[in-house]
């Protein structure tokens, strides 16, 4: 039998290589559930699995499927979510483009068995209505929506048969065409770079990269788009490059990189009309990468600044405007101090018209400012399943969650000199035990002032007395610069009189100095020069010694302050 | 060394007799020759030890220290010595108005000292402390061991380095960074010769009891091989009153049931009863201010504010007299620091560095020196 007519090999490697295997474009795509009986498939998680295993072997050029690829390291803690409250698959996905679309409809079917089938098929039928070139792919989403089928999870008896199949003839028409134009442009490419002419070269370079992104070859892609660096010859062209890379990057999971290009494209002076938009892409790009590397505040703060610019979901192949408000409100939330939050969101005019767009997120600042805890948790209760099935923001919930929370205890307690646990647990829907340890743990972070009454159960705020405390530390302090002084003046003595540990055979070439007949600093130092070996190595010391004490004298103070 | 009196080779016990008709002969002579008091110190003191006798040494040494120094902050040799002999003789009245005084003159020129005496004498120093349980006053002289300049590091530094880390974490909890000018030669050793312990305070300075347990175990024999196996158990104990001290600042009032669970003694079969009894004698020594009522089951520990207001004359009186004290340091301390700058070799020096090309050939190495120990102490 041919090997490139074999079924396994496409199960084996759902995603291999097209561009660079030309074998496997020209076999057969067409799915049968029947091939795939002994294929080893027990249910959602493991579908993750298949996909990592297949992406690990072949990361260096693999094709098609780059969702496991990027978000590699989160497979580690998968989280399935039963049912979202209040997704709306369609209307959800609906304000996304591109990749992202079909990245978020895989992450939701690896996260959500209810939801498996209806993200699978909404997938499929967008592959297919924009003719992708991404053949690998789309088998691998029919070959997983079949397994789901062959399951009989519930819903699954009225996945039209269309779903199911891939048109043979179609699927390799498509292969074919990609890969003939990839080497159409590759060829074409040489050719510009025989002519060395750069501007040619650079649209070669783009047009490829944007070829390669389109079937699915995201590395190769990046390569192309970065390799246009060096034909750039106008700031617009620096944009577009930007603009290229940190799309590729964003879908790679390389966030660092996100970062560079965001500085390098918000360091070059802008000429483009649609400048206002770019910048506002910028930011959320910068907001995405931030986010990713858990630095909440700098992502908040992103998201925030975007301006009023992608309400219509103009960064539809990255994030949609939903996102934006909730993404920039969890962040604040879980960052800002109260004056921020009223400062940097509440009065953000821009960000209110994202707001308005999720107005749980808004009702939920508004609550925590206003400080009815209860309703907060409430609603970030309610909304946890759906964020958990964010493509970006699912690793970061329990975070950001957990530092909301820990924000609203401190809140709670700080305007009040008691707080009664048992009401307080009341306002925050947990057990007084629970609540205690929490308390305590802010305690000993230092975030709260206060000490609790476990036999009354009550929180008293501490009261410090401020006047003790200064004296204490006075009181330290001296004593501490008293000891620091007294060694330093020994210090010196020492080196002076030539009291240094030395090993055995040194101490017996300059012993002498010690037993030196009597006499002052001159003599001594006399005897020392003429000797030549011991005052070069003690000088240094000397000099050392000098530091330490202007040092001492001129920072004791403020380095204890600061501590 | 050859001593240099000729004790008769009679009976121990005449011997005995003669240590104090000695005594006297030094106690009223003006001491002129500086070789004499040392070799009959050590003399003495070899007598003394082989009679079992340590503590009759003792006060003729004291004595001695006075007689010898110039002013009373001067070390002598004969200071590691008594200090030594105290040791042996697990007494420590006498020694202690000398050991109470800082070191604050060192002069070999008048006392003939070596740095090995300033390195024992602040050793045992701080042994005598650790067993008075001072342990201030320890971690203060085995610092002063451990930083004292070095071309390369003494045994007597890295053992005294090992009894700074047990003393620190008895007395602070942690172990605060050595002085900055600690010579770097010194620091690699103690890097390299001092992993079990560095292990023992980073498990300690956690605060885990399990953690430190097994540390405890796997370098046991380590501890007892070095003499430290009792420091390390006194470490132990002393995580628990730590504990418990983290706790006033959390708690109002803990049952001590409580706080014997949360000090990770709630596995333990007599826990609680331990428990109030380091609590009862952490109120005692005034560690923490508490009271325990036992109207409620098992006992009920209320913590309280520290009494001390500062608003009272001691208080002022203390920082009068730290003021002063400040103040008298800091101009002995720009005092030397002038001397030492008014110094032929550090003149030169600064004319050379001011110089734009300060450092002919032959200079070369030195200044390469210098730079690496620049480097390396901005680089700690």
């Amino acid at each position: 039998m041919d090997p490139r007519l074999s079924p396994d090999q496409t199960i084996l490697s759902p995603d291999s290589g097209m561009m660079d295997t030309s074998d496997n474009s020209t076999h057969s795509t067409s799915i049968d559930s029947e091939m795939y009986a002994e294929s080893p498939v027990a249910g959602t998680s493991s579908h993750s699995n298949v996909n990592l295993a297949a992406d690990g072997g072949n990361h260096g050029s693999s094709l098609g499927d780059n969702n496991g690829n990027s978000k590699r390291k989160r497979f580690v803690k998968v989280v399935e979510v039963d049912t979202p409250n209040n997704l709306d698959l369609d209307a959800y996905i609906a304000s996304y483009k591109g990749h992202t679309k079909i990245n978020r409809l895989e992450f939701i079917a690896d996260r959500c068995p209810s939801l498996q089938i209806e993200a699978l098929k909404l997938a499929i039928t967008e592959l297919k209505n924009t003719q992708t070139l991404n053949i690998p792919r789309l088998s691998n989403l029919v070959k997983r929506l079949n397994d789901t089928v062959k399951f009989g999870v519930p819903g699954s008896s009225n996945v039209s048969n269309d779903l199911l199949n891939v048109d043979k003839a179609w699927a390799d028409s498509q292969a074919l065409k990609a890969k003939q134009h990839t080497e159409l442009l590759e060829g074409e490419l040489k050719n510009y770079k025989r002519n060395s002419i750069k501007e040619s070269i650079r649209m070669g370079n783009i047009e490829l990269g944007n070829h390669l992104y389109a079937c699915g070859d995201l590395a190769a892609a990046h390569r192309c788009y970065t390799r246009t660096r060096d034909y750039c010859t106008t700031s617009k062209h620096i944009i577009e490059l930007c603009m290229n890379v940190i799309k590729v990057s964003i879908e790679l999971g390389n966030f660092p990189h996100v970062l560079t290009y965001v500085l390098k494209a918000e360091s070059t002076p802008e000429i483009s009309q649609d400048k206002d938009i770019t910048k506002a892409k910028l930011k959320a790009a910068s907001g995405l990468a931030n986010l990713d590397m858990g630095k909440y505040n700098t992502a908040a703060r992103d998201f925030l600044s975007i301006g009023e610019e992608l309400v219509g979901h103009q960064y539809g192949d990255v994030l949609s405007a939903n996102d934006i408000a909730v993404y920039g409100g969890l962040c604040a939330l879980a960052s800002f101090n109260r004056g921020e939050l009223k400062r940097l969101v509440i009065d953000n005019v821009g960000f209110r018209q994202y707001l308005e767009l999720e107005p749980h997120i808004r009702d939920l600042i508004q609550g925590f400012y206003n400080s009815t805890y209860a309703v907060c948790l409430d609603i970030m209760d309610k909304w946890k399943n759906d964020y958990l099935l964010d493509l970006h923001l699912h690793s970061h919930i329990e975070t950001l969650y957990n530092n909301i929370r820990r924000k609203a205890l401190v809140q709670f307690t700080s305007p009040f000199l008691t707080v009664d646990l048992t009401k307080m647990a009341k306002s925050f829907a947990t057990s007084v035990p629970e609540l205690e340890k929490e308390l305590v743990s802010l305690i000993v972070m230092g975030q709260i002032e206060a000490r609790i009454d476990s036999q009354q159960k009550i929180l008293w705020a501490k009261q410090t007395n401020k006047r003790s405390a200064i004296f204490e530390r006075a009181t330290a302090m001296s004593r501490d610069y008293e000891r620091e002084a007294k060694g330093l003046v020994l210090r010196i003595q020492m080196i002076n009189h030539g009291l240094v540990v030395k090993s055995p055979a040194s101490e017996k070439g300059s012993g002498g100095g010690i037993e030196g007949p009597e006499g002052g600093f001159e003599h001594q130092h006399g005897h020392r020069l003429g000797r030549g070996g011991r005052g070069e190595r003690e000088m240094p010391m000397f000099a050392d010694a000098r530091s330490n004490v202007s040092q001492f004298l001129s920072n004791f103070t403020r380095d204890r302050h600061r501590a | 060394m050859e001593s240099k009196f000729d004790w008769p080779q009679t009976k121990v016990n005449t011997r005995r007799r003669a240590v104090p008709r000695a005594v006297l002969i030094i106690g009223g002579a003006a001491v002129t020759n500086i070789e004499l008091p040392l070799s009959f110190a050590e003399a003495l003191v070899k007598i003394a030890t082989e009679t079992q006798q340590p503590m009759i040494a003792i006060r003729p040494l004291a004595t001695f220290i006075q007689r010898l120094q110039a002013n009373p902050g001067q070390l002598t040799m004969i200071h590691p010595l008594l200090a030594k002999t105290c040791l042996l003789a697990q007494s420590f009245r006498d020694i202690i108005p000398i050991i109470d005084s800082d070191i604050s003159d060192v002069n070999p020129v008048q006392t003939h000292i070596n740095y090995k005496d300033f390195l024992l004498y602040h050793y045992y120093g701080g042994m005598i402390y650790a067993y008075l349980k001072n342990f201030e006053r320890a971690v203060e002289f085995f610092k002063l061991a451990v930083s004292a300049p070095a071309e390369v590091a003494s045994a007597i530094q890295i053992e005294a380095y090992k009894k700074y880390i047990l003393t620190s974490l008895l007395h602070y909890g942690k172990v605060p960074a050595l002085p900055k000018y600690t010579a770097a030669s010194v620091q690699k050793c103690l890097k390299l010769h001092c992993v079990p312990y560095a292990e023992f305070s980073a498990a300690y300075e956690k605060k885990a009891n399990s953690v430190i347990k097994t540390e405890l175990e796997k370098h046991k024999q380590v501890y007892v091989r070095d003499r430290n196996f009792g420091l390390v158990k006194q470490c132990m104990e002393a995580l628990h009153r730590r504990n418990i001290q983290d706790l006033t600042r959390t708690y109002l009032t803990l049952s001590v049931e409580d706080i014997t669970t949360q000090i990770g003694l709630g596995s333990e079969l007599d826990g609680a009863k331990r428990v109030e009894g380091i609590i009862v004698r952490m109120i005692e020594s005034g560690d923490i201010f508490a009271t325990i009522s036992h109207e409620h089951a098992g006992g009920m520990v209320s913590f309280l504010d520290d009494p001390n207001q500062h608003n009272n004359t001691a208080t002022m009186d203390m920082i009068n007299t730290q003021i002063q004290k400040a103040t008298t340091i800091t101009s002995k301390l720009v005092a030397v620091d002038q001397t030492l700058a008014s110094m032929p070799a550090y003149f030169n020096r600064g004319l050379q560095m001011s110089d734009q090309n300060p450092f002919p050939e032959s200079d070369y190495g030195m200044h390469m020196g210098y730079e690496a120990y620049v480097d390396e102490e901005s680089f700690l």
